[in-house]
Parts: structure tokens; sequence; C-alpha cells
């Protein structure tokens, strides 16, 4: 009986707290009802081959490039911004965008050299998945088709909002390089000190690892998947400002993983030569058992979530274009070909990864060269479709964000084309 | 499969047909731009098919 008038107290604090609190509420339960598309773009960016040039740039500079690092988010955001508006005014993915806005010549072009990319990307996300599983033990016959099991099975339920939130959730493994940071205990100073010019002045190598970390923040296939996501979430114009705070989000988190994977390596593996992050892992290990698993369990993460999101991007464009039932809303039955073209790049890519004595060295070189060819057009036509009436409406570019995104465009594009060359002509720029 | 091939076939010069005239306005600045693009992309696979030759005699 001595508890009952203490009841109405309590519920008068959380009561008092949720009125006050009222409109934080609502902003963030509207904020995780439509953030999804953003972040899983900018994590999902952070894929094996992400995890691989971090861990390889602060292997070779230190901490030298975390301020260039912090500067490629909000790049990131810009470019990325812009899908958010075309996809949510037009209701159409990239791949259809471009058919009708360019015509069918385009199109194909854009179809094919995405399919293209994303297959070889596939291919080194699988990469990245079996080298990171064998340091658990578990061998490239066991991993390849329990991932691809694993990935076709996030799409059983028909439902976009729990494919989504799954993902959401592999996203949280992406940063278990932030704990690992801490544990190899860096020297605070010593970052805030070096890291916001590469030391040693300016020279071929540095140009290499400049153009490597932006290859790796912006890609192709990133502009189609948040765009067909955006439609897929049946997000409208009303959306579009929480969806452009979910990007920052997302841009965010991408630098954090990034510049949290430089420390790591910087801190402990300084002056090694690394050529892949699995690599980076067996040599942490006898230093720091835990970070060299850390590092594992994050090449893995980033090379599954790359495969989620770039076969998705493939599958969704297509079926755009096809007219297929494209949508994660439609279980398999409904949507055979979207879930089979799906299918089909998951099997090849994890085939070729099988296969004995596969070129995977040329694969990952073709990777970057392919996709440095669709990054400069799948750039122009954003741009010319956001500064289109037709297309745009009132969410054209304004002179301000088109001097901004023509001189970041402008500087992708020739520094994507130099990269490259430079992979084609590696001693160039040496 | 014969019939399979013709489906692909009718399906891709349906798709053909629909967007056969780009939305976009074609402005000079928009031609020119898609000239360049043209221009580079054509650099850029024979950069491909240059270094994909190399590398087969490369072995």
């Amino acid at each position: 009986m001595a508890n009952v008038p203490a009841a109405p107290k309590k519920m008068d604090a959380i009561s008092t707290f949720f009125y006050r609190y009222r409109r934080v509420i609502k902003f963030l339960k509207l904020f995780f009802l439509i953030a999804g598309p953003g972040i899983i773009v900018m994590v999902a960016d952070n894929d094996a081959g992400g995890i691989t040039t971090y861990a390889a740039t602060g292997a070779k500079f230190g901490y030298g490039f975390i301020g260039f690092l912090i500067i490629l988010g909000p790049i990131a955001y810009v470019v990325q911004e812009m899908t958010v508006r075309l996809g949510a005014i037009t209701k159409r993915g990239h791949a259809e965008a471009i058919f009708d806005a360019f015509g069918s010549f385009w199109g194909w072009f854009s179809l094919g050299d995405l399919l293209l990319t994303d297959l070889l990307t596939t291919v080194t996300e699988f990469i990245g998945m079996t080298a990171a599983a064998s340091i658990f033990g578990v061998p490239p016959l066991i991993t390849v088709p329990v991932v691809i099991v694993f990935i076709m099975a996030l799409n059983l339920s028909g439902r976009y909002w729990t494919w989504e939130k799954i993902v959401l959730f592999l996203c949280i493994f992406n940063l278990v390089c932030v704990p690992a940071a801490f544990l190899v205990h860096p020297d605070v100073a010593q970052i805030f000190k070096t890291g916001l010019i590469p030391q040693g002045g300016f020279n071929g190598t540095i140009f290499f690892f400049i153009m490597a970390n932006i290859g790796t923040t912006i890609a192709p296939w990133m502009l189609f998947f948040q765009q067909s996501s955006v439609v897929d979430k049946n997000l409208g114009e009303k959306d579009i400002k929480m969806e452009r705070l979910d990007t920052a989000v997302g841009a965010f988190f991408t630098i954090i993983v990034a510049v949290f994977c430089v420390i790591v390596t910087g801190t402990l593996l300084k002056g090694v030569n690394i050529q892949d992050a699995a690599q980076a892992s067996r040599l942490l290990i006898p230093i720091n058992k835990w970070v060299g698993y850390l590092m594992a369990i994050s090449l893995f993460d980033a090379g599954l979530l790359g495969a989620i999101a770039i076969s998705l991007a493939s599958s969704w464009a297509w079926g755009e274009v096809f007219g297929w039932p494209h949508s994660l809303n439609n279980k398999v039955k409904q949507a055979p070909w979207f879930y089979l073209v799906r299918l089909l790049i998951l099997l090849v890519a994890g085939t070729i990864v099988l296969l004995p004595g596969a070129p995977l060295v040329l694969i990952t070189l073709f990777v970057q060269v392919i996709a440095v060819t669709l990054l400069p057009a799948a750039l122009v036509f954003l741009v010319l479709l956001l500064n289109s009436d037709e297309v745009s409406g009132k969410y054209k570019n304004t002179v301000s964000q088109n001097i901004i995104l023509i001189l970041i465009v402008g500087g992708i594009i020739v520094m994507s084309s130099l990269y490259g060359i430079s992979t084609v002509f590696p001693h160039l720029f040496k | 499969m014969v019939n399979m091939f013709k489906a692909v076939y009718g399906k891709i010069h349906e798709i053909n047909l629909k967007y056969q005239h780009p939305r976009i306005h074609q402005s000079r600045t928009v031609k020119v731009l898609l000239l360049i693009l043209r221009i580079y992309l054509l650099l850029s696979v024979l950069l491909l098919i240059y270094k994909f030759a190399t590398s087969i005699k490369g072995g």
C-alpha cells in the first residue's frame, strides 16, 4: 500500500520527460524510420578494398593521411546527396534515370559498365572475406557458399524494412576498428601533430595513395545503390531533409572507420609495406592478438557489406531498365529475375575466387581501372540531371551548389583518371 | 533456347524504342560534355585493351 502513491509520481516524471523532449524524441523517431540508405551506402563503401587501402595507408605514412581522409567525408556527402534528391523527386533509380534522360546508348553503356565493375568488385570482396576467414581457420570452400546463402537469405522476408535493419546491424561491426585503435594506445598528441599533412614532402607514392583513398571513398556503384535504395524505400520530397542527415551520418561513420583503421596500422605497423588487410591482421596478431582479430573481423564485415550492397546495386539497375519487379519488398517468387541477377553475380564472383590459379591480382587491378572509367561518366550524368528543369524541377542545383560540385566532380575526374593511368603504368608517377 | 534469345532481343528492342529520344534538352553544353565523355571513354577503353594485351603477353 505504501508504494501506491509513488506510481503517479514516477509516471509524472516519465510524462514530464517525454513532454519536455517531445520534439527531440519525435525527430529521433523520424530519423530512425527514414535512416538506412545513406548509412548503408557509406559504411558499405568501406569495403574490403577500402579497409585494405586504409591499412596500407597507415602502415606507409603513419597518421599522415588522417586530415586528408577527414576532407573526403564531406566530398562523399556532396556527391551522394545528389542521388538522394534525384531518387526522391523522380522515383527512378540511377540506371533508369540515365536511360530516360540521355537515351539508350548511354543507358546501355552505364548498365554494362556497372555490371562489369560490380562483378569484379564483388570478386575483391570475396577475396577479402576468404582471407579474413582463413585467419580464423575457415577455408574458402566453406566461406564462399556460406556467405552466398547468408546474403540471399537476408531477402527471404520479402520486406525492405527487415533487410535494411539487418544490414544496419551488420554495419556496427564495421566500427570494430575503433576499439582496436584504443587497444594500441596511440600517442594522441602525435596524431594531432602529424595527422593533418603527410610527412616527408610530396612525391609519387603520396600521390598514388591520395588517389587510392579517393577511389575507395567515391565509387560508381554507390550512386546507383543509394538512388535505387531511396526509391525502393519509397522516400519522397518530404523525406529529403532527413535522408540528407542519414547520408551525413553515414559519411561521418565512413571517416571514423577510415581514421581509426589508419591509427591502428599507423601505430603498430609504421614503415611496413602492406599488400592487403589480411596481411596486416596476420602481422598484428603477434603484437596484439585482439587487435589482429578485430582487424580480420573488420575486413570480413567490410567484404560482406560490400558484397551485399554491390550485388544489389546491379540487380536494382537491371530490374529498373528491363521493367522486372525489382523491390526488396517483393518475395523471390514475385521478382525472380531481380533475385536471379543478384545470385548470379554472387555465384560467378565466388566461383572465380575458388578457382585454383585465378588471376586475382589482375582482377583487382582491372577493378580500379574499370571503376575509374565509369565514375566520370556517372558523375557527369548526375550533374546534368540535377541541372535539368525537366528532371529535377525546383530541386535542381543552385549556382553555388554547382560551383562546389564542378570543383569536386572536376577534381575527382582528374584524380581518378590519373589513378587509372597510374594503375596501368605504375612507374609513371614515381 | 531460340525462343529465349528472341524474347531477350525483343525486350532490348523495346527498351531502345522506349528511350529513343533523350528527355534532357540537348543544349550546346550538354552536347559538348557528352562528346568529351565519348572521347574520354574511347581513350580509357584503348588503355584497358593495351593493359590487357600486355598483361596477357607478360603471363
